[in-house]
């Protein structure tokens, strides 16, 4: 108790700083999270959630008996699967940045490749669209390679490759923000030692950088594998058309067609539960596994 | 004695009878607020009293003005006492915040310009009471316009009584002359004559056919004699064509997985559940493997396509009227004629509606409820109708400043004294950003447009003025439809869960039949295999999706 109180006594500031923002959290975030109770109940606005009726589980056995309820996962699994897939060349590029000597380069690389993050998701996809249209430069490329003119947002099998590297290109630069981060807290000893030692620059990357940043590598990574089945609804819901809803047909548009176009938020409430719960799932296995394998984990 | 009697029998039956007929009086007084002006038309709110209406504004996404600064706006604020306190949203966002309002239960007194579907009417007016229904507060004292309104147009009554018998909104009854309203068909896709004379045709195809071996002769035109790098013998924007189309297969609906009266067969059908859908497959996979529709039909964007339109490359146009994106040559186009087939041998345009439901929605918690009907049932008077379509007349006081208002134009027609003199571009124009609050907002259009007419000594309705853009594409319309007008189906009132397992067996059966359909259309799927996709889409309950149909129109007859 004495001991709790030095340190009330000794830190209040810290706790001063952080309460602003576990104030936002329980207000934000914990505190709407009774509105879960919308995915057992046959929700109506006007009765609110204590007063309407309880149905159990009757949205989720809706949700699975839907007839595209495993195509939908799939997809978005697939989707999902491949953008982690592309996870490590925010990486490389961090670990590439950080050899450029020139500054004034550096900076103009950082700047080029952080910039398509500030793009609007309409912007990206209208891009996209001119980018893979039958008269754009990979239609040409297309047409080149098959002989056959075909604007490639029609081909199923092409949508996960331009969904995931059309978010490369966008994401990457701002990605590697977090790793520059931790490389800048390499320290410049064990680098000079390694040099003194005649490490060449890969080796020195691989056996000191890497190893250096690996916790936070590891972290990210849980966390990414922590939203795995969340993909994003704004860019497939704009990039999809008739001819790919093979395979762009996924969680996020079909919640989106159900619960805002059709106004059913008992139902929708209980898919986004459904999301979350695997995420979750998902998420303390893989943490699990890590600190089994690296010792590195969230928790 | 007994006369003594009965004279005292007879002088207290009176007494009673009138003072029962007194207390009726004074109940129907008290239902009406205090603040209410029962006495005249206007003003709403009785002089030297004031209230104030929270009101969620949605206008069309051309419209540019300042909402608070519109005629209507003022004109309710300064001559009828009521003050509206507007939040206006915009188009792309509105479907968004109606359901956020919604499900907050978080309205204001009325919702202007979004619409609501009959499911909306169900799930939050019938089942969840968050919408106000106008008809209990119908009455000769408080709403007479609107009764005989509701009267003289049965169908539009019928069509927005909710399946508790009550109706929740109001109809926007739409002009009736030549060009308008009920007087023409849906289809909306044109001819451009210059095609049609390079290639030798004289006379626009009546048959399908006929229709498309017209785009396989346009197909064939040197560009170059079209002026043109390329030539595209259809487009169209949002697919417009596809009612065209189906129409010529006997089915009044553009949406194959949607209910539809089938000409052919005189019953309720799903067309994508129906044997001859194949064909209908087959038809567009001709259009696209012959180059008759665009290559990237699927993947077009709009303005893509009226760039096209304005260049001259496209011999039938798929659009709301040619001069969208052609404006000076709207008048070389003729519209498409009824295309007959062997499933519908006469040839059908599905007939557009004399009324719509009016962009108007009263919240349920609304303490206006009384004022807001007055003012709904001032909108169905002959003046309130004309102020709702025309604004108010030239020169009079209820201009206040703010517009210059109609007049008689050189062809005997209304026109606004504001277009004359250049301050708007169009009559439309004029009517969004300056007089409008909305464009449906419940009135009666075509009494507002005769109204209008009659105040400055016309009594006949003018011809279409042919040079007038917006005229000629209703002429030329109701010159090729008149003779063929077939009435939709009404949209169905159904319970919260046949809706709930509709849209379920919908969103299910659409997105495969879609997928399917454009996969066999432009060949990744053999089309062949075109007769197997209702069996397909049987097998993916698609039964139960016809039965529950059927089931919500068992009660329809024509």
């Amino acid at each position: 108790m004495k001991k709790r109180q030095k340190i009330k006594k000794k830190y209040w500031q810290l706790y001063l700083i952080l309460l602003p923002t576990l104030l936002y959290v329980l207000v934000f975030y914990y505190g709407p999270m009774y509105g879960i109770l919308m995915a057992f109940q046959d929700y109506k606005p006007k009765s609110g959630i204590w007063g309407s009726e309880w149905v159990g589980l009757k949205h989720f056995i809706r949700f699975i008996n839907y007839p595209d309820f495993w195509k939908m996962i799939r997809n978005t699994l697939a989707i999902s699967l491949y953008s982690l897939a592309t996870f490590p060349i925010a990486i490389i590029m961090a670990l590439a940045m950080n050899e450029i000597r020139s500054s004034k380069f550096k900076k103009t690389v950082q700047m080029v490749t952080y910039a398509p993050y500030f793009l609007s998701t309409v912007v990206v996809c209208s891009l996209i669209m001119l980018l893979v249209g039958r008269e754009g430069p990979l239609g040409y490329l297309y047409t080149a390679i098959t002989g056959e003119s075909k604007n490639l947002l029609t081909v199923p099998k092409f949508f996960s490759s331009i969904y995931v590297w059309s978010g490369v290109w966008q994401t990457t630069g701002w990605s590697t923000v977090i790793y520059m981060a931790a490389l800048s807290g390499v320290s410049g000893d064990l680098i000079e030692a390694a040099t003194i030692d005649g490490a060449s620059r890969l080796q020195i990357i691989r056996y000191v950088n890497i190893p250096s940043i690996m916790p936070t590598i590891v972290i990210t990574f849980i966390l990414s594998m922590g939203s795995i089945l969340s993909v994003g609804f704004e860019k497939i819901f704009l990039l999809q058309n008739d001819l790919n809803t093979e395979a762009s047909q996924v969680l996020a548009t079909y919640t989106y067609a159900v619960g805002i176009q059709g106004g059913q938020f008992s139902y929708s409430t209980a898919i986004g539960l459904f999301n979350a719960v695997v995420n979750i799932i998902v998420l303390l296995i893989c943490n699990a596994v890590s600190k089994k394998v690296s010792g590195t984990g969230i928790w | 004695m007994k006369k003594r009697m009965k004279q005292v029998s007879a002088v207290t039956l009176a007494a009673c009878l009138f003072a029962a007929g007194l207390g009726t009086a004074s109940f129907a007084a008290e239902s009406v607020p205090e603040y209410l002006n029962m006495d005249s038309l206007r003003p709403l709110v009785k002089d030297g009293e004031e209230v104030t209406l929270k009101v969620v504004v949605v206008r069309e996404a051309s419209a540019t003005s300042d909402v608070n600064n519109l005629w209507m706006v003022k004109f309710l604020e300064e001559e009828m006492n009521v003050n509206l306190e507007i939040e206006e949203v915009s188009e792309e966002n509105s479907s968004e915040r109606k359901n956020l309002m919604l499900a907050a239960d978080d309205m204001p007194d009325l919702i202007l310009g979004i619409p609501f579907t009959n499911d909306d009417i169900v799930k939050y007016g019938v089942e969840g009471g968050q919408i106000l229904p106008v008809s209990d507060y119908f009455s000769e004292e408080l709403t007479p316009n609107i009764l005989r309104t509701l009267e003289e147009n049965p169908d539009a009554k019928d069509a927005l009584t909710a399946n508790d018998g009550k109706q929740y909104m109001l109809p926007f009854i739409d002009q009736k002359r030549i060009g308008a309203g009920d007087t023409i068909g849906s289809q909306r896709v044109f001819i451009d004559t210059t095609f049609m004379e390079a290639a030798g045709i004289t006379e626009a195809p009546t048959t399908l056919d006929g229709f498309v071996d017209m785009l396989r002769a346009f197909k064939e035109l040197d560009p170059s004699v079209m002026g043109v790098d390329e030539v595209y013998p259809l487009v169209s924007v949002s697919g417009l064509e596809t009612l065209m189309f189906m129409n010529s297969f006997g089915w009044t609906t553009s949406d194959p997985y949607g209910a539809s009266w089938d000409e052919e067969t005189k019953s309720v059908v799903v067309p994508a559940l129906t044997e001859k859908f194949a064909d209908y497959i087959k038809l567009y996979h001709t259009l696209y493997s012959e180059g008759l529709i665009h290559p990237d039909y699927y993947t077009i964007d709009e303005t893509t396509t009226r760039g096209l339109f304005a260049g001259n490359q496209v011999g039938v146009v798929g659009d709301w009227a040619p001069y969208l994106s052609i404006p000076t040559r709207f008048d070389d186009f003729i519209a498409v004629p009824a295309l007959s087939s062997q499933y519908c041998p006469d040839g059908m345009v599905t007939q557009q509606r004399g009324y719509q439901s009016a962009l108007a929605v009263i919240s349920a918690d609304t303490e206006y409820a009384e004022l807001i009907l007055k003012m709904f049932d001032y909108f169905y008077s002959e003046e309130g109708s004309i102020y709702c379509y025309a604004g108010p007349k030239a020169e009079s006081d209820d201009t206040l400043g703010i517009v210059k208002g109609y007049v008689l134009g050189d062809n005997k027609d209304l026109a606004y004294q504001d277009v004359i003199d250049g301050d708007y571009s169009d009559n439309y124009a004029y009517q969004l950003n300056g007089a409008w609050l909305i464009q449906k907002l419940p009135c009666n259009r075509d009494l507002g447009y005769r109204g209008a007419l009659k105040t400055l000594g016309v009594d006949d309705l003018p011809e279409l003025d042919l040079t007038n853009p917006d005229d000629n594409y209703r002429y030329i319309c109701y010159e090729a439809q008149k003779d063929h007008l077939v009435a939709g189906l009404p949209d169905f009132y159904g319970s919260a869960d046949d809706v709930e397992r509709y849209t379920d067996l919908y969103t299910s059966l659409s997105t495969y039949g879609a997928n399917e359909v454009a996969k066999m259309i432009v060949g990744e799927r053999p089309i062949e295999e075109a007769d197997q996709l209702c069996g397909e889409l049987m097998d993916m309950g698609g039964d139960e999706y016809l039965e529950l149909i059927q089931k919500l129109y068992a009660n329809y007859s024509r």
